[in-house]
């Protein structure tokens, strides 16, 4: 089981701190980028794709 | 060819590439705009790589290590999960400095259009200046002084000669405004990782492996200097160590909230060509950041692994000239140590420009009657980073 999660049970507790920290960003952020989309706010400038955000 | 000479032309090679780098950005500066916040244009790459290459400082590539080395894992519960909560917070940050049509040039500046629009000179701006001014000379002296040590100690150079030159391309990089920094940051991105990677498995591969490391840590009871009392077995592990558990709460967030809205990077957000860039760059700087976290966490405890203990009379801060000077050969050694100094070089010079423009921009800029030609401008900060440059070596020596 330890080696699954490749840290010893008595370091869990700072990894997945560290690590929910990081993932929550994911939809965090997506759900900002579409509250600015659905705004309709154009001259904010939420324009293009996820990789190429020109117009 | 000895180990000094072979480091030596790996860190010229780096340099020359760097002000190949950097001259494409001077090219860019045609305004102040240009100068100040790249015109507010910087692409999705350019901002994930000055949000790579700023964020991973002297500080983290080498002083996380050895918070490592001596606390054990409260490093990651605090720092690491703080730094990366920043991230998080840094969206708001972006969602509210992007608001604007035509974003502020500064961090100030922005308090000022959002607090006292209408006001001719600006308090608030000025005291906003000041404070980014006080925070950013300690830091700015702490990075010349991390390189200055370990570039001493690697190639045998004089300390004061190490930092000397370190100030020339800390300059260099920052006198063409925000474009020559985000050119510079390009470079700076990449050599960051591959020293990281190259410094974390060569620590791996001499302890054992990933699980051996483990193992070890648990198993670790040299204290962290030479003569100091030994640790309790386990310790490394606890999660909030000798801190505590209020102490750990308030490192946290005053991680999370401090890097969220450090000036040199609210201007990453403003420089961004769209608010979508400006929110997109944290989310894949920080994806990028999590890789780069698992080397900088394998050579603190690889480091404590291999050394158990500092020599009584240097500081954990010693970890990281003494892998390099007697765990890797001199090639390997020389890319590390110049992903060293790209860390420490992106982020202060970062600091560098917002202390000038502080100065400039949002003091005397604000508080003068009449306007400054936008050249006679640019050639005032670009005097006072040579200034302030060379005033906070000399305080690093």
């Amino acid at each position: 089981m330890e080696s699954f999660f490749l840290v010893p049970s008595q370091a869990w507790g700072p990894f997945l701190l560290w690590i929910l920290v990081t993932v929550v960003q994911v939809p965090w952020i997506l759900f900002c980028l579409s509250r600015i989309e659905k705004s309709g706010v154009r001259r904010w400038g939420a324009s293009g794709n996820m990789f190429n955000t020109g117009d | 060819m000895s180990a000094s000479i072979i480091i030596g032309i790996i860190l010229i090679a780096y340099l020359v590439g760097l002000v190949l780098f950097t001259n494409r950005g001077f090219k860019e500066v045609t305004s102040l705009t240009e100068f100040t916040t790249s015109g507010h244009r910087l692409g999705l790459m350019f901002t994930i790589a000055a949000f790579v290459a700023t964020w991973l400082s002297a500080s983290s590539v080498t002083g996380i290590p050895s918070m490592l080395f001596t606390r054990g894992l409260p490093t990651v519960t605090g720092w690491f999960a703080g730094w990366f909560f920043a991230t998080s917070l840094m969206a708001v940050v972006a969602y509210k400095i992007r608001m604007p049509e035509r974003p502020s040039r500064t961090l100030p500046e922005f308090f000022k259009l959002r607090y006292e629009p209408y006001a001719e000179k600006s308090g608030l701006q000025v005291i906003a200046a000041l404070s980014t001014v006080a925070a950013y000379i300690a830091y700015i002296v702490l990075q010349i002084k991390a390189v200055g040590m370990i570039v001493a100690t690697v190639t045998g150079l004089p300390y004061a000669v190490a930092v000397f030159a370190f100030l020339i391309f800390l300059v260099y990089t920052a006198s063409g405004g925000m474009w020559t920094v985000a050119w510079g940051d390009l470079i700076n991105s990449v050599l960051i990782a591959i020293g990281l990677f190259l410094a974390g498995g060569i620590v791996l591969s001499k302890i054992g492996g990933w699980h051996a490391m483990w193992a070890a840590i648990a198993a670790t009871t040299a204290p962290a200097t030479v003569g100091g009392a030994p640790i309790e077995p386990g310790a490394m592990l606890s999660t909030v160590g000798s801190f505590g558990a209020a102490a750990m709460v308030g490192i946290f967030f005053a991680n999370a909230f401090g890097g969220a809205v450090s000036p040199h990077m609210a201007a990453r957000m403003m420089g961004a060509r769209n608010v979508k860039t400006a929110l997109l760059m944290p989310l894949y700087g920080i994806g990028f950041l999590f890789v780069c976290f698992i080397p900088i966490l394998i050579l603190g405890f690889g480091g404590k692994i291999l050394l158990a203990s500092i020599p009584a009379g240097k500081g954990s801060d010693w970890l990281i000239p003494m892998l390099l000077t007697q765990f890797m050969n001199p090639v390997i050694g020389g890319i590390i140590l110049a992903a060293i100094l790209a860390a420490a070089l992106s982020t202060a010079n970062a600091q560098l420009l917002h202390n000038a423009l502080a100065m400039t921009y949002d003091i005397a800029r604000n508080l003068k009657k009449t306007p400054i030609p936008e050249d006679k401008f640019m050639t005032w900060t670009k005097i006072l980073i040579i200034g302030v440059g060379v005033l906070l070596t000399i305080a690093a020596i």
